[in-house]
């Protein structure tokens, strides 16, 4: 089963209760408790958005999240924890609006999350557009 | 990597869960329902608990289907699904010691006492030991003290098991899920809760179960929250502790114990009037109107301990909640559930609106009620968290 959406959070609770939430607003999502478990998580079910919940997170976490946000640009990414820590999140990957300092609130996470799938089905659908008409094109179909 | 089953769904589908009393008689044939049954059962919207007390004599079950358990200060508590209803078998967590001698040894065995011996004593356990310590005018020992296995009585551990197996036996399939309660860390005071969940964990491994542990608050939030999506607060007021849990869609987010509850209500009012505390716990059980003013002494001490512990536990609920982030955004107020013996008193739920409506908590709440069958709730909620586990 595919999944729209993969979770990193070392914390059991905070990662249960956001793809509890998501899974209740029929938002397919997968938590993994691990950052090698995220990794296998996203190159096995390329989801749309990657939610990366820094709470409790280890130096060396942050950083191979830091590099996951850096390397995928394609990859819609919702970063959760203290201010201090998020804010080291920049670049082409991450968004100021999608950087959500605690407390926790799943309700707003649910709703990025909303806002960001269509956005990036729309994008799938304007690259398969793209490459359709490049096809057709190439093969002077039109 | 594997997505936790959903427990929300599971537990969806043994929700509303009725609490009725009866007797053991009243039974009927279906009490000794097999594991099909069980499951038929769990999709009953109302299902009633039948509560019993442990008879002297009268053998421990065993069990063909899932189990909960709450080991408390004051009671062992058992329960099963059986068919169209959930059975609940209650035993005093109490003993009291007689010298060995043979004659002794008679008259405990002709009626049919429950009891082992160990260095020149016999151990009287369960609700026996009650007969025997009125008989004696004295009062029982526990080997449990402010909700952990008590340190100061080194037979403690034994006793537990001995007053375990008087109302479980081996299961009757190998590794059946048992859920136990175990209370949360104490804010304040000693015990160890690694400790005592491992001492008990241990015992009901080798009884041949597979033993898993729920929070004591938690098992209150999951058998009274069915309706709020196991999202509010409960609180188990039992003898020797109060456990708190907040609950988010069933993730028990802040979990934390008292060391204070109905023993302590007891003692108090009893060292404030002169008087016993197994006379102002009768009163207690049997008199106390909290909704009504005080009509004597020992009335009065009760109130005065019953507000003293409410505003404990809110003044505790409010110091915790303030102080951490693990509480996640909540939008809409969230009810607070009271469990246990000491929730019992008529007049309570009013009693801790009064003292909530002047505490400034950082969650909003939208009621406080008592649950359905106080005494059982613990020992339902860990039923249906082992049937959830069960089905995974």
């Amino acid at each position: 089963m595919s999944h729209s959406v993969v979770i990193f959070s070392v914390d059991k609770l905070r990662g249960g209760i956001i793809n509890d939430i998501l899974q209740r607003h029929g938002i397919k999502a997968l938590w993994a408790g691990s950052i090698l478990d995220t990794r296998d998580a996203i190159s096995t079910h390329t989801p749309t958005v990657a939610i990366l919940d820094t709470k409790d997170s280890l130096a060396g976490e942050i950083d191979f999240l830091l590099n996951l946000c850096r390397t995928l640009q394609g990859l819609i990414f919702i970063v959760l924890g203290i201010p201090s820590v998020i804010s080291t999140f920049k670049g082409p990957g991450v968004h100021a609006e999608l950087c959500l300092a605690d407390p926790l609130d799943p309700e707003l996470i649910v709703s990025k999350v909303k806002e960001s799938l269509p956005a990036k089905n729309s994008i799938k659908e304007n690259k398969q557009d793209r490459l359709e008409n490049d096809l057709k094109q190439f093969l002077k179909l039109d | 990597m594997e997505i936790t089953k959903d427990l929300h769904e599971r537990l969806e589908a043994l929700k509303s869960q009725k609490v009725v009393t009866a007797d053991t008689t009243s039974m009927g044939p279906d009490v000794f329902a097999d594991t099909n049954q069980q499951e038929k059962t769990s999709e009953t919207p109302e299902k009633p608990i039948v509560s019993t007390e442990k008879k002297p004599g009268e053998p421990a079950d065993s069990p063909a289907s899932q189990v909960g358990l709450d080991v408390g200060t004051s009671h062992i508590v058992v329960a099963q699904s059986k068919g169209t209803h959930i059975e609940a078998v209650k035993q005093l967590n109490a003993f009291f010691t007689v010298p060995k001698s043979k004659f002794a040894e008679h008259i405990l065995s002709n009626n049919k006492v429950m009891f082992y011996e160990s260095e020149g004593l016999f151990y009287i356990f369960g609700y026996s030991a009650d007969s025997f310590a009125n008989m004696f005018n004295t009062n029982t020992k526990r080997p449990m003290k402010n909700g952990f296995l008590s340190a100061d009585e080194k037979e403690s551990t034994r006793i537990i098991e001995a007053i375990a197996s008087s109302v479980i036996k081996k299961p009757k399939n190998f590794g059946e899920t048992l859920c136990f309660a175990i209370p949360g860390e104490p804010l304040k005071g000693t015990g160890s809760v690694v400790y005592h969940e491992s001492v008990v964990k241990s015992f009901l491994g080798s009884l041949g179960y597979s033993p898993i542990s729920i929070n004591e608050g938690m098992a209150t939030c999951i058998s009274e929250l069915t309706e709020e999506d196991y999202t509010g607060i409960g609180i188990s007021m039992g003898g020797g502790m109060c456990n708190v849990c907040l609950s988010y869609l069933s993730y028990p987010v802040i979990t934390y114990s008292l060391q204070i509850a109905g023993d302590y209500i007891d003692s108090m009012s009893g060292m404030a009037v002169g008087e016993p505390a197994t006379k102002i716990k009768s009163v207690k059980e049997t008199e106390l109107d909290l909704a009504g003013n005080p009509t004597d002494r020992i009335s009065t001490a009760l109130h005065i301990f019953y507000d003293d512990l409410i505003l404990k536990l809110l003044a505790s609920l409010q110091r915790v909640l303030t102080s951490t982030d693990k509480v996640p955004k909540i939008s809409t107020p969230i009810p607070i559930v009271l469990s246990g013996g000491s929730a019992m008193p008529t007049g309570l739920q009013a009693k801790f609106e009064k003292v909530l409506n002047n505490t400034s908590l950082p969650v909003e709440i939208s009621s406080v009620r008592i649950a359905e069958d106080p005494l059982n709730t613990t020992a339902k909620g860990a039923l249906i968290m082992a049937i959830t586990e069960a089905g995974k």
